[in-house]
């Protein structure tokens, strides 16, 4: 069930006991789990191209080009097709943890990986160059991976790996801390990026500490807006012939945004199930925004 | 794509609302199928076993902007709309009931940029069971409808309230560590084509 595997989460888990239960139970079985990652592999790369072939494209998601840019659906495809292999659960079973990770690699890559042990597996390390190895299984220190753990962080990769310019979400309050940036893309097509929820789920517990450091960032709110887009946003989403959006769009300044998030606390105060509800409605809101978003096809002027 | 007139504004709406899509104290259990993010591309029937029984309750066709759905056997039925016979749209929080009427072959326009949930029932061990689905374009502009999600009631013949999901056991909440909210965050939305490899 997925539901069980997403709430495993998506953090390294980075000791020494995982080091010491992979040299005795990995290492000497390695090349047969390799062999399952490969054919499951290869198994994965049928049944997606068999899957979407019919899809036309769409910028960053298209079957012509794949594998590139498929990591998401080729990992989980992988994973799905490993995860009860007699080997993989006979190590599990030693103590080796088996997950699913989103991690920023070498401060450059967002990886959507593996990790077995002490072990980082790319079941899909030729998604961003078709002609490197499919498959890489490398430590966690030789991968050079880390949790992402700040907007700043995930800015900083986003901007050039995605080829995007971020802007403040300073036209959504209510998602900002889901939701911190728009982008534009190279074409000028304005999107909300709404690629993750790692950050927004562990600043809930944390008082919203990262969204909070991103507002008091120094240039975060100061950087130029493209001229006319924040005219065109009125113009679509406001008046009598405004386009429905789901979140409410509302111009704000950086006061109004620490407003928001200190009305955001009032969540960690709520029974457990209602938390949990707040933030699924929270979480496929956003999403919905992303997509009304991108269906609006806002563009501007690149470069300006 | 629960887009209406009235977006949701601020974090105490939002909790509000959230309070009425997911029912907190159901009696009855909710069960979230496995059918997620399934897509059904134009021209392919893809059959759907909502209650993972290894056996598909329901085929979904898609063509020419509608998709219909036809049940498989004759114990499983979508709820329709008596006034031009297509699919109802329930809106969140909209309570299914036994008692509304089904057909086992039903369609439904899905307009571009839009979503809703659907209702449907079917038998387990003779008896009667209610949930529902969420249909949506993939990306909007892609040939292709997705069912977003689903879930069922557990207890025979008792409603449940469209997009309403399961309730999560009382264990304590543990801030600031993962797998503390990693036991509460049981339903992350799919997303495709960000780029991310």
């Amino acid at each position: 069930m997925e539901l069980l595997e997403q709430a495993q989460g998506q953090r390294l888990v980075q000791d020494s006991l995982q080091g010491e239960l992979s040299r005795r139970w990995l290492d000497p079985v390695l090349p047969d789990f390799l062999r399952d990652v490969g054919n499951a592999r290869r198994e994965t790369d049928i049944e997606l191209r068999k899957r979407y072939a019919r899809l036309q494209s769409r910028e960053g998601f298209d079957i012509r080009t794949y594998p590139v840019g498929w990591c998401r659906q080729i990992r989980d495809g992988v994973w799905a097709r490993i995860k009860s292999s007699p080997l993989l659960q006979s190590l599990t079973r030693q103590g080796l943890v088996f997950r699913k990770v989103f991690v920023v690699q070498r401060g450059q890559f967002f990886q959507n990986a593996l990790q077995l042990g002490d072990r980082f597996l790319d079941a899909a390390n030729d998604a961003v160059d078709a002609r490197k190895p499919p498959v890489v299984c490398l430590t966690l220190s030789e991968a050079g991976v880390a949790d992402l753990d700040s907007w700043p962080q995930f800015a900083a990769v986003a901007q050039p790996y995605n080829r995007v310019r971020l802007l403040p979400n300073r036209w959504f309050p209510l998602v900002f801390p889901v939701m911190p940036f728009l982008a534009i893309r190279e074409s000028g097509l304005v999107e909300g990026l709404y690629q993750q929820d790692q950050l927004f789920l562990l600043d809930v517990g944390d008082h919203f500490r990262r969204a909070r450091e991103l507002l008091s960032h120094s240039t975060w709110l100061t950087c130029p807006i493209p001229d006319g887009l924040d005219q065109e946003l009125v113009t679509r989403f406001t008046g009598p012939k405004a386009q429905p959006l789901p979140i409410e769009f509302r111009p704000s300044s950086r006061a109004d945004l620490e407003v928001t998030l200190n009305d955001w606390e009032a969540v960690t105060q709520l029974p457990i199930d209602r938390l949990r509800a707040t933030l699924i409605t929270t979480l496929r809101l956003t999403g919905e925004l992303a997509q009304a978003l991108r269906l609006a096809g806002i563009q501007v002027t690149t470069g300006s | 794509m629960r887009i209406g007139p009235n977006p949701v504004g601020t974090v105490s709406a939002l909790i509000a609302l959230a309070g009425i899509t997911t029912p907190l104290n159901s009696p009855a259990a909710i069960v979230i199928s496995s059918v997620s993010n399934l897509e059904i591309a134009p021209g392919e029937p893809t059959s759907v076993d909502f209650d993972g029984n290894g056996t598909p309750e329901f085929r979904f066709f898609y063509a020419n902007t509608q998709v219909i759905v036809e049940s498989i056997d004759t114990t499983s039925a979508t709820k329709y709309d008596e006034g031009d016979g297509s699919l109802r749209h329930y809106p969140a929080g909209t309570s299914i009931e036994l008692s509304q009427p089904t057909t086992t072959f039903t369609g439904a326009q899905i307009p571009l940029a839009s979503a809703f949930y659907a209702g449907f029932q079917f038998e387990i061990d003779g008896q009667t069971h209610l949930g529902w689905f969420q249909l949506d374009h993939v990306e909007g502009d892609l040939a292709v409808v997705r069912i977003i999600d689903a879930a069922w009631q557990s207890t025979a013949g008792a409603s449940l309230n469209a997009g309403a999901v399961p309730e999560l056991p009382t264990t304590p909440l543990v801030f600031g560590t993962v797998a503390g909210l990693a036991v509460w965050w049981l339903r992350r939305p799919s997303r495709s084509g960000h780029g991310i490899a």
